[in-house]
């Protein structure tokens, strides 16, 4: 009974569920979308690629629950404020000293008396429009726009402040970070003609660079001479702006933001612009010079923007411009560790490198090293090698740009022969010798690249994993012996072998 | 009591001084190397004390060599470079007037040598002496100079000038000398610091020579280290860091600093193998000539085959 009972109740509270939920219906609908989904996925058009998803324990480390959070919150804010933004802001009135685009002067005849215009004509010879550019008010004959009418006094300006004047109708004002002294002083008719001139923009002078060199050159006689900033127009190399072009390439006339009145920063950002090819240089190099890279005054650590006695606008000539910094240890850029007393090294070593001994003709310090920034090591030009061991078949060493490789490659030399090596026993050539195999010595193990006490840079210490061994090399007219740590003391004889590599 | 004990204490003392006045009676004695000691190079600095006033002639005799010592004036002590040989020394110091020989004085002295089964374990008694102590030292000082005259890391243009080189140049004699040796720089091994293998020896020298030295050689062979660490077998030596038992640091009459010919430091410890019969039947099955020396075919230091092989094609 109690089993029947119990069968009874679960089926009528089974059919009233049923019936109260609407499960036929939601059955129904589950059966279409699953329908759906199944015939999608035999018929779908593209292939569904297998997904990774098993994240590692690594990767759920990282993932920061609470930092994905705050920046979901930081943009969804920022979207809230971008819509708040738009109120219409409040019609400013524009200040006095405030900076405006300059603004094109319209005269119109229409706005001046008729009665107060003069004749070209009747105007004394001195005042006649020759030139061909003429300011407006001139051309028109509307001298009553600067002059007042006054007959005792003819000429007389309408007021003594020049800037009244011309501000009236060039509404410009020069007022930023820095200004040109006239313009501050409000000296306009300094640089313009009030009346007529051959130049555009009324220059008193046929050029521009003519109008500034009359007060920035060290060397003119004129009166006003600028109490700073003087270039020496003397000197034999010249920025080509100063000689061919315009001193607005870089500077402003009037007023600027940054200092000298230069369009963008002086340091470099001014220079990259139009020498771009260096830009990529100091920018994308592996290896950067310190001296443009991290420096205080950038380019002009060693180069003058103007003019220089000395080639490629250096300040000083080609070696003492690298030494003034070069006069000390000096951090590298490269690795962090400490780059070796130049200065010092070269004063104690009188035998130098060609390039450095004839810096006008060989190129100095930069005939080896990009002072921009390169590619390889040390600021090289061309790729060397670092270690002590190398293979020198197939490379092409920096070396090898100036000094003939048959040096090293010639395993016998006439014995007459002094062009190639004078480094030979006989006919052995030991430059050979010391670099023909996979364990060829660098260059560097016995020759000082910068100087030397010695003849032909001949080292006097070699550096071996940080040991410091000397060479003993001691030259003979006819030969020479050496005694390194590699090997015991070889003498080596030109006329009379000694027998080495046999 | 307490009067006993003095007493006691006082007798003592007087038979020490006794003892010690007979002692010091001898005409030659031998301050260095003590009796018994080993050493693990061939060569050895002898210090003899002499009573000049009663001795003619000096006489230094080794297993290998037979010298006289010229004597000067009241100069006390003596000293002598005398090279040895492997196993067991005898050196004697013969004192002689009047042609006839007044005293002698006798030291033992074992030359072990890592690589060879035989001189590996020197006899129980005997130990390893070291001299550069500020206390041994103080009796060289009037003819020699026992500073230290070297700056790390840069090498004596003239190696003579280097204090160390007057008592210790025979150890770079040889044919093939290694750098740093031949250049007298010899604090960058001798660090006075004892490495794993020798702390019991901390402090008993101011150059000892940390052992396993490798760290002391990689430090300049780099390269090497990185190529051996590459391979999947290492040869004991070289894995224990004891580069010293096959090369010898200083100089050696042979290519490679090794210290004996390459066919006798392998059959040192692989003295199984030294036999014909086996090393023909190489022959036959490689085809080379296994003749000459072993690393014709086996790499001394690692490879990445069994046995050390160079050529695997050949197993």
């Amino acid at each position: 009974m109690k089993k029947l009972v119990a069968l009874l109740l679960t089926v009528v509270l089974g059919a009233y569920l049923f019936q109260a939920y609407g499960v036929a219906e939601k059955f129904g609908r589950f059966v279409v979308i699953m329908g759906n989904i199944a015939y999608n996925l035999s018929n779908a058009k593209h292939a569904y690629e297998d997904f990774d998803f098993n994240i590692s324990d690594d990767e759920l480390s990282e993932i920061n629950v609470s930092k994905i959070a705050n920046e979901v919150k930081s943009s969804i804010d920022k979207k809230k404020e971008k819509k708040a933004l738009p109120t219409p802001l409040a019609p400013v009135e524009i200040a006095v000293d405030e900076v405006r685009e300059e603004e094109a002067v319209k005269h119109l005849k229409t706005k001046i008396k008729e009665e107060a215009l003069v004749s070209l004509d009747d105007l004394p010879d001195k005042f006649k429009p020759l030139k061909q550019y003429l300011h407006e008010p001139f051309k028109m004959g509307a001298c009553r726009i600067c002059h007042t009418s006054k007959n005792n006094k003819p000429g007389e300006l309408i007021s003594k402040r020049m800037t009244d004047i011309c501000y009236s109708c060039h509404k410009t004002k020069y007022t930023k970070e820095f200004d040109h002294k006239p313009v501050k002083d409000g000296r306009c008719t300094d640089c313009h003609d009030p009346h007529q001139s051959n130049t555009k923009s009324l220059l008193k002078s046929d050029s521009i660079n003519n109008l500034c060199m009359k007060c920035h050159d060290k060397t003119s006689s004129f009166k006003s001479k600028a109490t700073k900033q003087f270039i020496n127009m003397k000197l034999p190399v010249k920025h080509e702006p100063i000689e061919k072009r315009s001193c607005l390439e870089c500077h402003d006339a009037h007023t600027s933001e940054k200092k000298f009145l230069l369009h963008l920063d002086s340091k470099m950002d001014l220079c990259l612009d139009c020498h771009d090819d260096i830009a990529d240089e100091v920018h994308d190099s592996k290896y950067k010079h310190g001296g443009v890279n991290t420096s205080k005054k950038r380019c002009l650590e060693c180069h003058d923007p103007h003019a220089t006695k000395h080639k490629k606008l250096l300040k000083l000539d080609p070696i003492k411009t690298c030494l003034q910094c070069h006069d000390k240890e000096v951090k590298s850029d490269e690795d962090g560790g400490m780059l070796m007393n130049i200065k010092k090294h070269l004063d104690e070593n009188p035998n130098w490198h060609t390039p450095i001994k004839k810096p006008e003709k060989e190129g100095g310090c930069s005939a080896c090293h990009a002072p921009h920034g390169s590619d390889n090591f040390s600021i090289l030009r061309k790729s060397f090698t670092k270690n002590f061991y190398d293979n020198f078949d197939n490379k092409d060493f920096f070396c090898f740009e100036c000094h003939n490789k048959t040096k090293i490659s010639m395993q016998y030399i006439d014995a007459e022969d002094n062009n190639v090596t004078n480094f030979r026993d006989g006919e052995v050539n030991l430059h050979h010798l010391h670099v023909n195999d996979r364990k060829g010595r660098t260059c560097r193990a016995c020759h000082d690249e910068h100087a030397s006490k010695y003849e032909h840079l001949i080292r006097s210490y070699t550096d071996f994993n940080g040991i410091k061994f000397p060479l003993r090399f001691i030259e003979t007219p006819e030969g020479g012996s050496c005694a390194p740590a590699c090997h015991n003391k070889f003498e080596y004889d030109r006329v009379r072998p000694k027998g080495i590599g046999k | 009591m307490k009067h006993k004990v003095l007493k006691y204490f006082l007798i003592l003392l007087v038979c020490v001084n006794i003892t010690n006045l007979f002692g010091n009676d001898s005409i030659v004695s031998i301050s260095y190397p003590k009796d018994k000691s080993i050493s693990y190079e061939d060569s050895l600095s002898v210090v003899m004390d002499v009573k000049v006033k009663d001795v003619d002639v000096l006489t230094i005799i080794t297993s290998k060599s037979e010298e006289n010592i010229d004597l000067k004036g009241d100069k006390k002590t003596y000293c002598k470079t005398i090279t040895l040989r492997l196993g067991d020394n005898t050196i004697s110091v013969r004192a002689y007037k009047n042609g006839v020989m007044v005293d002698e004085d006798i030291r033992k002295i074992y030359l072990a040598a890592d690589i060879y089964k035989q001189f590996k374990y020197p006899p129980k008694n005997y130990k390893q002496n070291f001299f550069h102590t500020d206390k041994k030292e103080s009796k060289c000082i009037n003819c020699h100079d026992m500073t230290l005259n070297e700056t790390p890391g840069i090498a004596f243009i003239d190696v003579t000038k280097s204090n160390c080189y007057q008592c210790h140049n025979k150890l770079t004699s040889y044919k093939y000398a290694h750098a740093p040796a031949v250049n007298w720089l010899c604090t960058s091994c001798h660090t006075g610091e004892a490495g794993e293998d020798n702390k019991d020896k901390q402090g008993l020298s101011k150059y000892l020579p940390p052992l396993p030295v490798n760290k002391e050689c990689y430090r300049c062979h780099k390269s090497n280290k990185k190529l051996w660490d590459s391979y999947r077998y290492r040869h004991d030596p070289l894995d224990s860091g004891r580069c010293d038992k096959c090369h010898n640091p200083h100089s050696s009459p042979y290519s490679m600093f090794v210290r004996k010919p390459i066919d006798n430091i392998c059959m040192g410890c692989h003295s199984n193998k030294h036999s014909i019969d086996e090393t023909q039947n190489y022959t036959i099955y490689t085809g080379l000539d296994t003749s000459k020396d072993c690393i014709k075919c086996h790499s001394p230091h690692a490879a990445n085959e069994a046995f050390f092989l160079l050529h695997p094609e050949n197993k």
